[in-house]
């Protein structure tokens, strides 16, 4: 092959893009210096790379000519996968840097370098601290370790260890005794105190020293914490963090600071006997540690508050000749940003308050209603929010976490749904109370609610001229109603485009696929014996002595004496929505494209009946729902040119697109019918759907779907998930997808779980 | 005592008292769904305890428990009964479901969501206040005793949307929701059954809570209390600890590997 057939094959890969003449004869000005195999293997990535971006792509082949120098070609796929996550982590400029240096960053780890980075472990650490804390922590990168109550922020690489594995724990440790700062709620504390506590450390003369000292408390804190919660780590993690202490270092000849904060965090992590305590026992600093009075404060620490115990700790310190220099000790003590947890912790509180209030009142509303219906529809006296009250049910025993929650409402105890009730509790964990307020705001909203309801104006109002396009209802949650024909949803199609999107992923997942055809063919084929039949291959036993016995009994024997083989019958319409927003520009959008590429395959196996939508739109007027594939249509070019053609449009308006496809689904005659949300964030859109009045339309929506037969099932890419899907779907009805790339098999696995 | 039916109910009755430590109300609404003659509907995870309870709710009634444990080819002749032959003779055979009615048993359907929906029909009648069962084979109709009592168990954990109980059936029960006790009364469940130290009892609960945070995940279903229980077992046998949680609990639990990876951190954090 020549120059022109390379440029054809890349042009071809690229369709239905037609890139700028001058950007590729450079890139392939490189390429001339390479043998014809490597350009070969060079190509057969631009299909699965273009997609994503185009600058990735360019960039892609410009180092790969000089990287397939460096490396054999076998090593490419593994290369491009590294620069794809690279690109939906850290962007352009991470991918670059990343393809610019081959020595450093792919083949050094590769040669077993001891440094890891946290890339290479987070999808293991997402599931280990989920497991350990129960809920839903992000992970994010930054200098030092440290917290803001939802994020736990991390270096992104470590090589403090010149063994990986220590590397690798040394991560553990640090996320766990984030995860204890977390906990401990010294964040809240910092928020209850009312005090600046950047100004509280401030105070100090040296305010650095105050500040590590502080830090210091906190993680010896953190530590003997870990001892009691996990008890493994502590004892491992002990020597790791005596190596770390060891490196705090003197800035300069005298050696007393350094020394006395050694020994603070020896003694602090439980070692009473040091490696270097005869060297130690000299220093002043250890000899007044080593009095009654320095144990005490020693002991104090883990006790008292953090900010109760630093000042006396400052003036023993402060009194100490000398300095030091941290070094990797630092990652133990992590930074404490006090204002972002502040910020974090308040828009939390406001989210729940929002969620409660929101919940609280859909829930007295019902309760009202039922009344008025009891009393044949007259006022209710004594309804009034004045008579309402929220009160926690104790348990025979405190720590009763069964002990449901009850409203008091006319003097009458109610039981909270478990959801408002888990909420509840939270809250009251959270605040010590509940806030009158919130309770006070959920029955206002509620009775709004009703007077809304009545006088109807605002849906008159807002009325928009009749299109082409299916009307929905939406719901608004504030006043516990539909606003009337809110929503326009129009139906488009997609155009097919010719790529070699369907080929490259089939030849990119060969083992996955025939994991998937041959689990998915046990589904298909899941013959049985049916006994009891008129006609069949082998005699019932059972029912042969059973009509024997009837027989002699004197009654009429059956004649239903055999057993056949059958095959389940799977009368299953199952629906994919697919989210299309603009949010799934990038990697996302492609392993969402290449999980329906599996999917699809797999249910060509199976044989369930399935249809595959994408949505977005903008607006209320303008949602739109893409066909890729009918429910009935069969999957050929056309479907898999559409699958091709999926791209990000614009935003997330979720309720009408669940209702239209509900809708579909229930003119099927199938008896199981399914409805997959595969979504990488909230419902949102750019006029007011978003927040709590998205989800809770979003939650309708499903609501009435499953009023409707339809069991409704969502995939998400979103980490910060947890806390709304639970709501929107329901327990145990959505699964939370960390790792892009485990998508396609995340998502089969899902479909088969449900529907067998 | 030559009734092979009165020989065969002893042996279903329990004489010793099971270990059941309530979560909440169960046993009073139990004995009160015993009392006013109401079939119990038991829904929650698997290895949560809701055999147990039907052990000690029949022990506290001083009724058999007959369970039957539900399966797709379960018949309606498996659960009624049915004509058999012996010596030329053609005798008829009750199956669990009439003993338990006859006799004035507790009759237990495990895991009901497996049998087909066409056998369940069965139940219908005894489950409202005729309290009767059709024999269409005799010709005849029993009426339950008040001694009789229904309860069937299914796991909604499943996320299968084949496997559901249908309205029709759910809407005739006292329903009562087990779940995995809290963590100190799931501590002394374990020590009680495993006869370990507390120590051990907490760190092994723990084990088991954090596998259950990884539902959303994709794990299909965290630790029971029963594999707990099960792991125990294995260390008090001298199996060191972490084989004993790897074979007696994780592995269990799902094949993937990032996650089986994620729990064997959660092993050595713990251990």
């Amino acid at each position: 092959m020549d120059l022109f057939d390379h440029k054809r094959r890349f042009y071809a890969g690229v369709l239905p893009a037609r890139p700028n003449t001058w950007d590729v004869d450079e890139v392939f000005e490189l390429l001339a210096e390479l043998d014809e195999t490597r350009v070969q293997a060079l190509l057969s990535y631009v299909g699965a790379i273009w997609p994503v971006s185009h600058s990735l792509c360019f960039a892609y082949l410009t180092h790969g000519a000089q990287a397939l120098e460096q490396f054999p070609k076998e090593m490419l796929g593994e290369w491009v996968r590294q620069i794809l996550a690279l690109y939906e982590s850290k962007g352009l400029l991470g991918a670059r840097q990343f393809m610019a240096d081959v020595d450093r960053f792919f083949l050094g780890p590769m040669r077993g370098v001891a440094g890891v980075a946290f890339e290479e472990i987070a999808s293991l650490m997402v599931h280990y601290l989920r497991g350990i804390s129960g809920r839903s922590i992000q992970f994010a990168v930054a200098q030092l370790p440290s917290t803001d109550t939802a994020t736990i922020f991390l270096p992104g690489f470590l090589d403090t260890f010149p063994d990986k594995q220590h590397n690798v724990f040394l991560y553990k440790l640090l996320i766990s005794l984030q995860w204890r700062q977390v906990e401990s709620r010294i964040y809240c504390q910092g928020l209850a105190a009312k005090t600046d506590v950047l100004q509280l450390l401030a105070r100090y003369p040296e305010r650095q020293l105050s500040a590590d000292l502080f830090a210091a408390i906190r993680f010896i804190q953190a530590f003997r914490s870990l001892e009691s919660e996990l008890p493994g780590l502590a004892r491992q993690g002990r020597g790791l963090c005596l190596g770390l202490i060891q490196k705090i270092v003197p800035a300069g000849d005298e050696k007393e600071k350094s020394g006395a904060l050694q020994d603070l965090l020896t003694q602090g992590i439980g070692v009473q006997d040091p490696v270097g305590r005869r060297a130690l026992s000299t220093r002043s600093s250890w000899k007044f540690l080593a009095t009654d009075g320095g144990r005490k404060i020693v002991d104090d620490l883990w006790h008292g508050a953090a900010f109760d115990v630093l000042p006396e700790l400052y003036k023993i310190f402060s009194g100490l000749a000398g300095s030091y220099h941290l070094g990797a000790a630092a990652l133990l003590l992590g930074e404490f940003d006090f204002t972002r947890a502040a910020e974090t912790i308040r828009l939390r509180r406001e989210d729940e308050k929002e969620k409660f209030v929101a919940m609280l009142a859909v829930f007295l509303e019902q309760q009202r209603q039922r009344q008025r219906d009891e009393d044949g529809g007259g006022n209710v006296p004594g309804s009034s929010p004045e008579n309402l009250l929220l009160v926690r049910q104790k348990g025979q025993k405190e720590n009763n976490s069964r002990g449901r929650d009850a409203i008091l409402l006319d003097n009458e105890g109610l039981e909270v749904p478990a959801e408002l009730a888990a909420l509840l509790k939270e809250i009251q964990d959270d605040l010590g109370v509940l806030p009158e307020a919130y309770v006070q705001a959920a029955a206002g909203q509620a009775g709004r609610g009703m007077q809304k309801k009545e006088n109807g104006s605002l849906e008159g109002e807002n009325r928009f001229a009749p299109k082409d396009g299916h009307r929905y209802d939406e719901w608004d949650y504030r006043r516990a109603g539909y606003r009337k024909d809110w929503c326009m949803l129009t139906e488009k199609s997609l155009q097919p485009v010719r790529s070699g999107f369907v080929a490259g992923t089939l030849a990119k997942y060969p083992g996955q696929l025939n994991k998937l055809r041959r689990q998915f063919e046990m589904l298909r084929s899941r013959d049985r014996f049916v006994r009891r039949r008129r006609h069949g291959d082998d005699i019932d036993l059972d029912a042969m002595i059973e009509a024997l016995g009837d027989s002699s009994a004197g009654l009429s024997p059956s004649d239903r004496l055999f057993v056949q083989l059958l095959r389940d019958e799977r009368d299953i319409a199952a629906m994919f929505l697919v989210d299309m927003s603009n949010s799934t520009e990038g990697w996302v959008g492609v392993a969402v494209k290449e999980s329906l590429v599996l999917l699809a395959e797999a249910l060509e196996v199976v044989g369930d009946r399935y249809g595959i939508y994408g949505f977005s739109g903008m607006r209320r007027s303008g949602s739109e729902l893409f066909h890729i594939k009918h429910l009935d249509e069969p999957y050929g070019a056309e479907v898999q040119g559409r699958i091709a053609a999926i791209g990000p449009k614009e935003y997330t308006r979720m309720g009408p697109p669940i209702r239209h496809v509900t809708r579909i689904l229930q003119e099927t005659r199938s008896s199981v019918r399914l409805l997959v949300v595969i979504s990488d964030g909230k419902p949102e859109d750019y006029d007011d759907y978003k927040g709590q009045y998205a989800i809770e339309d979003t939650r309708k929506a499903l609501l009435e779907a499953r009023g409707c037969g339809v069991h409704a099932f969502c995939i998400t890419i979103d980490k910060a998930a947890h806390d709304y899907l639970m709501h929107m779907f329901g327990k145990g009805n959505y699964i939370f997808v960390n790792d892009v790339l485990a998508l396609p098999a995340k998502m089969a696995e899902m479909y088969r779980l449900i529907t067998s | 005592m030559n009734d092979p039916f009165v020989c065969r109910l002893e042996e279903y009755r329990i004489a010793a008292e099971p270990f059941f430590l309530p979560q909440a109300k169960e046993i009073d609404i139990g004995l009160a769904a015993s009392a006013n003659r109401l079939p119990l509907l038991l829904k929650g995870p698997t290895g949560c305890g809701k055999t147990r309870f039907m052990q000690y709710l029949a022990w506290r009634l001083n009724s058999p428990l007959i369970t039957v444990s539900c399966h797709d080819d379960l018949s309606t002749s498996d659960l009624v009964g049915r004509y058999l032959v012996k010596n030329n003779e053609a005798f008829w055979q009750d199956g669990p479901l009439t003993l338990a009615v006859r006799a004035g048993a507790i009759c237990y359907l495990d895991e009901i969501v497996e049998a087909r929906k066409d056998t369940t029909v069965v139940i219908h009648p005894l489950t409202d206040d005729r309290r009767q069962l059709p024999v269409e084979k005799l010709g005849k109709l029993y009426s339950a005793p008040p001694e009789f009592m229904l309860a069937v168990s299914y796991n909604p954990g499943y996320q299968s949307v084949l496997k559901d109980l249908k309205p029709s059936t759910r809407q005739r029960f006292v329903s009562l929701s087990f779940d995995y006790p809290p963590p100190d009364l799931e501590k002394e469940i374990v020590m009680r059954e495993g006869g370990i130290d507390e120590r051990l009892a907490v760190q092994m609960v723990k084990l088991a809570t954090m596998t259950r945070s990884l539902k959303e995940s994709g794990l299909a279903e965290g630790a029971s209390t029963r594999l707990i229980i099960q792991t125990v077992k294995l260390i008090g046998s001298g199996i060191d600890t972490v084989s004993a949680c790897r074979a007696g609990m994780l592995q269990s639990l799902t094949d993937d590997g990032e996650l089986l990876a994620a729990m064997d951190e959660m092993i050595f954090s713990l251990f």
